[in-house]
C-alpha cells in the first residue's frame, strides 16, 4: 500500500500469499477453502479444494468481521492481543487467524477439522507473516 | 419510556463511529481495521464489525447506540443490526461525490426501521456555499419515504452538542409515534 495499489492487489502480497496458500493445502485434507484477507475485508487471494468450497461470496468481509468482534471480546476483558477465531460447525468449521503484524488474516473452512489444522494454519500464517516482513514498510502494519 | 435503540447508517467516512464516540456515556465497543484501500475513504481505519454505544436519557431511559459498517460487503451486518432497531440515523458527508445518491441508496437498505420507528439525516462536512444540497437530500429521503418529511441536519458528527441535538429531536419523533399510535 504504497498509494498505488491497494493492498490486496499488491503483487509481492499476491505472490507470497498465494504460495501459503498452497502449503496449507498440501497440509491439510479436510480443507475445503482457504484464503488470505485484509483486516478490511477484502479478498487477496483463495485456494479451493477438491472437496468444494462453500458459496459465499461474502467470505473475506465475515472473516474481518469475526476477528474484530473477537478483538473487541478480549479487549474488554483485557486479555491481550487476538491470534484467532475459531468457529466449530456440525458439519466443519471456520478458523480466521492474523498474520503477524501485517494488516491480513488467514481465513480458513474445513470440512471437519482435523488435529493437524490448526497447528498448519498457524505455521502458515507465521511463514506468511515472516515473508513479507523484510521489505514491509509501515503501511503495511496493522492501524 | 422503554429502551431505544437506534442504528446509525451511511456510507464510508460519514461519521458513524465518529458520532457515537461522541454522544455515549460509556466506552464505546468499536471494532475498527485497517482501512487497506484509501479510495473509498482516506483515513486509518473503517468499521467492520459494528459500534455500540449508550446514553441515559433518565433514571429508566436509556438509548442504545449501533453503528453499521459504512462499506456494503459488509451488508450482512446492516441485516443483522437493523432487526431491533426503532430509530435510524442515516450520516452523509457533503464532500461526498453525489451525497443524494447515496442517501437514496443507503436510506433504502434501512427504510424498515425509517418506517416502524423514526429517521433523521444528518449532512456532516458542511462547508459555506453549499446552498442547494439540503433541497436535493430532502427530495431524494422523500423519494424512499413519500409518506412523511424526513428532518435532514446540517451538523459536524465530532460535536456532541449538534449530535445531541439531532438524536433526541429523533427520540422525541419516535415517542410522538408511539403515543399517537396508542389506541384510546
Ligand atoms: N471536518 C469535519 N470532519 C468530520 C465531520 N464529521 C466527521 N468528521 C471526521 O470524518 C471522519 C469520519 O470517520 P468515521 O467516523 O470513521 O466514519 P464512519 O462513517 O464510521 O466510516 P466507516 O466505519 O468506514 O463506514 C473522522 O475523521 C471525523 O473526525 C465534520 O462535520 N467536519
Ligand atoms: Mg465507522
Amino acid at each position: 500500500m504504497n498509494g498505488l495499489a491497494p493492498l490486496h492487489r499488491d503483487p509481492r502480497v499476491v505472490e507470497a500469499a498465494d504460495a501459503a496458500l498452497a502449503q496449507l493445502a498440501e497440509r491439510c485434507p479436510t480443507l475445503r477453502i482457504a484464503m488470505i484477507a485484509t483486516d478490511d475485508g477484502f479478498e487477496v487471494t483463495r485456494v479451493e479444494s477438491a472437496l468444494g468450497a462453500p458459496d459465499d461470496d461474502r467470505l473475506a468481509s465475515m472473516a474481518s468481521t469475526l476477528i474484530a468482534l473477537g478483538d473487541a471480546t478480549i479487549r474488554a476483558l483485557a486479555l491481550g492481543g487476538t491470534s484467532h477465531v475459531a468457529i466449530a460447525g456440525t458439519r466443519g468449521s471456520v478458523l480466521v487467524r492474523r498474520v503477524g503484524d501485517h494488516p491480513l488474516t488467514l481465513v480458513a473452512v474445513f470440512a471437519p477439522a482435523t488435529d493437524v489444522d490448526g497447528k498448519a494454519a498457524r505455521m502458515v500464517a507465521a511463514g506468511l507473516a515472516a515473508a513479507l516482513a523484510p521489505e514491509a514498510e509501515p503501511a503495511l502494519r496493522r492501524a | 419510556m422503554p429502551e431505544h435503540v437506534i442504528l446509525f447508517a451511511g456510507p464510508m467516512g460519514a461519521g458513524k463511529s465518529t458520532a457515537i464516540r461522541a454522544l455515549s456515556d460509556i466506552e464505546v465497543i468499536s471494532t475498527e481495521a485497517t482501512n487497506t484501500d484509501r479510495a473509498g475513504a482516506d483515513k486509518d481505519t473503517t468499521t467492520v464489525g459494528l459500534d455500540y454505544g449508550e446514553i441515559d436519557l433518565g433514571p429508566d431511559e436509556k438509548v442504545r447506540l449501533y453503528g453499521v459498517p459504512g462499506q456494503s460487503r459488509f451488508d450482512f451486518m446492516w441485516s443483522i443490526l437493523q432487526e431491533r432497531a426503532m430509530g435510524l440515523v442515516v450520516l452523509v458527508s457533503a464532500t461526498m461525490p453525489e451525497p443524494e445518491r447515496l442517501v437514496h441508496e443507503h436510506l433504502s437498505a434501512f427504510a424498515p426501521v425509517a418506517r416502524r420507528g423514526g429517521v433523521v439525516i444528518g449532512v456532516t462536512h458542511v462547508e459555506p456555499g453549499m446552498t442547494d444540497l439540503g433541497d436535493r437530500i430532502v427530495q431524494a429521503a422523500h423519494a424512499v419515504i413519500p409518506e412523511r418529511p424526513t428532518p435532514v441536519f446540517a451538523l459536524d458528527a465530532r460535536d456532541p452538542q449538534q449530535m445531541r441535538t439531532l438524536l433526541l429531536s429523533l427520540v422525541a419523533d419516535i415517542e410522538t409515534r408511539i403515543a399517537m399510535a396508542v389506541p384510546s
